[in-house]
């Protein structure tokens, strides 16, 4: 049964807000299944802009676009960047956009509900011409990226969201007396599955905007008796700062991790603190591709396995690119595909069950995978995945300077000539603007020059080589 | 010598340091999220040379906040 359906004991929590609200199973079908209803009728299949705040009515209206079988939403970040919502407002013209209330709405659009949280805006009749209707199979859209500028959709079918929540279930050993907490935006994939793993098994998840460096999250999240915390590699650091240990969560049993590699001196610690606490500590490797968990490491290998990204989730594979070593994986929660435009919704499974997920990998001799590199230059940076060579892009077209972007998990490297006028603020204000990262994690260096291969190409690794 | 509060989130969080008030709160702008507030807090632990408590660095909720929970570590901010 498909998490959306709902199907736990009715009287059973399944969500819980930072005032004291809860909504049961029952009241969320119904709550769900009105929203829903306040979507177009027509056409038969509609796409829509979810942005996708942390409330009772904008979770609702999630899944009661997807009991509806009609009705395929893109999720995105409350705070999307205007510019950003315009480009894709352009690119996909969705039927109707939801927003939190006092979100101004897009022209051509007029209001057709507003609740205490969430306003849905539908395309007025006038600009409603046909447009190509998603394929049957589609479920959900997801960005790849919040803010580089490439706006490729992942394409995820009904079956690919069920079953990868199943599969995170199985692993992590969820239970119906578990409880979340969101620490992710909803629209990321790793936070939806959160959600969606927790309803699949008729768990609760409390929802909040507050931060892990907040008190309001930390009282929240004690008189909840939250059971799991969730996160990318920079909110260990503030699980650190914050002191986790002390913050007298007598329940939780479990804290995972994805979005990116762990340092392995953090893993150790929380490992370490874990087994002080009683809990178990999850380390994770996914793709938004995947619905997004691919792979993850059993709690009791850890400690031997630490540079790891584990074994496939249950009821997926995963295999080495014989020439390549690409890292490859195959499982029912593989995407469709990407898209690009609003006619690319109409195309059905391109992959076939089959992602090859542009990390390089090797594999030990107990069947553990690792990775070594990647095909293609992408970081993360807190969590979100920045392609290296767009921002460059970018960057050269902004400033009309010779540069190069390098760089690790949570480091941005810009590397400037020595001659160039652009200043480091420049550079860094410009990165915060258009591409919404934070100017802390970017460093810029000057060389004399930059290094080329003997193709006249940028020498990406001479230069990682040199700021290492 | 350590640097006036003001400049240290202004350069800190990248905004101008008219805009750094006591009323300005953590999580209220786009320049202050939780990634800026972990820089935020190593920042002024460099620059007045302390250790924050975690129940301090959980606290520090606004500019106004910071400046009290400094006054307990005998600086002045």
């Amino acid at each position: 049964m498909a998490f959306w359906s709902l199907k736990a004991n009715g009287g059973a929590v399944a969500l819980l807000d930072g005032s004291g609200a809860t909504v049961t199973y029952a009241d969320l079908a119904r709550r769900a299944d009105e929203l829903a209803a306040q979507l177009p009728e027509h056409p038969a299949r509609t796409v829509g802009f979810l942005l996708f705040p942390p409330n009772f009515d904008a979770v609702g209206l999630y899944l009661g676009a997807l009991r509806s079988g009609r009705h395929v939403p893109l999720l995105l970040p409350p705070g999307i960047h205007p510019a950003l919502l315009a480009d894709l407002l352009a690119k996909y013209q969705p039927d109707w956009i939801a927003t939190g209330t006092g979100s101004q709405p897009a022209v051509d659009y007029r209001q057709q509900c507003q609740t205490d949280s969430i306003a849905v805006h539908v395309r007025s009749e006038a600009t409603a011409g046909a447009l190509p209707a998603p394929h049957g199979s589609l479920g959900l859209l997801l960005s790849t990226s919040g803010s580089t500028g490439s706006q490729k959709l992942v394409r995820l079918s009904y079956t690919a969201l069920d079953a990868n929540a199943t599969s995170i279930v199985q692993y992590l050993g969820l239970e119906e007396n578990d409880r979340a907490i969101t620490t992710l935006e909803l629209s990321y994939s790793f936070g939806m599955s959160i959600l969606n793993s927790h309803l699949a098994v008729g768990a609760s998840v409390v929802l909040t905007d507050e931060t892990l460096l907040s008190r309001g999250f930390w009282d929240l999240a004690q008189k909840s008796h939250i059971t799991s915390l969730s996160g990318v590699p920079s909110q260990f650091a503030m699980l650190r700062r914050a002191g986790l240990e002390r913050r007298g969560l007598d329940s939780l049993r479990m804290l995972t991790q994805a979005g990116g590699n762990l340092s392995e001196p953090l893993k150790r610690e929380f490992k370490a603190l874990s087994d002080r606490l009683g809990s178990e500590f999850f380390v994770m490797y996914g793709q938004t591709e995947a619905a997004p968990r691919i792979s993850y490491v059993p709690p009791a290998r850890l400690d031997e396995k630490l540079g790891s990204i584990g074994v496939a989730v249950p009821g997926g594979a995963l295999d080495l690119d014989p020439a390549t070593s690409e890292l490859i994986y195959r499982g029912p929660n593989v995407m469709l595909g990407y898209a690009e435009s609003r006619a690319d919704l109409e195309r059905g499974d391109d992959l076939q069950g089959i992602l090859r997920t542009g990390d390089i990998g090797r594999r030990d001799e107990e069947g553990f995978y690792f990775l070594t590199g990647r095909l293609k230059r992408f970081i993360k940076l807190s969590g979100a995945r920045v392609n290296l060579d767009d921002v460059e892009k970018m960057l050269v077209n902004d400033f009309d300077t010779p540069l190069a972007c390098i760089g690790t998990d949570d480091r941005l490297i810009v590397v400037l000539t020595e001659g160039s006028s652009t200043t480091d603020a420049a550079i860094r204000e410009l990165l915060r603007v258009r591409c919404d990262i934070y100017a802390g994690l970017v460093t810029v260096e000057r060389r004399s020059a930059l290094p080329f291969t003997a193709n006249g190409k940028v020498d990406y690794q001479a230069l990682a080589r040199e700021m290492s | 010598m350590a640097k006036p509060l003001e400049d240290v989130f202004s350069a800190t969080l990248g905004i101008e340091r008219a805009r750094v008030v006591d009323g300005l709160e953590y999580n209220s702008i786009k320049e202050w999220d939780s990634v800026a507030h972990m820089a935020l807090i190593a920042a002024l632990e460099e620059n007045y040379d302390i250790m924050l408590e975690t129940e301090d660095v959980i606290d520090m909720s606004s500019v106004g906040r910071a400046r009290e929970i400094l006054s307990k570590y005998s600086v002045t901010a």
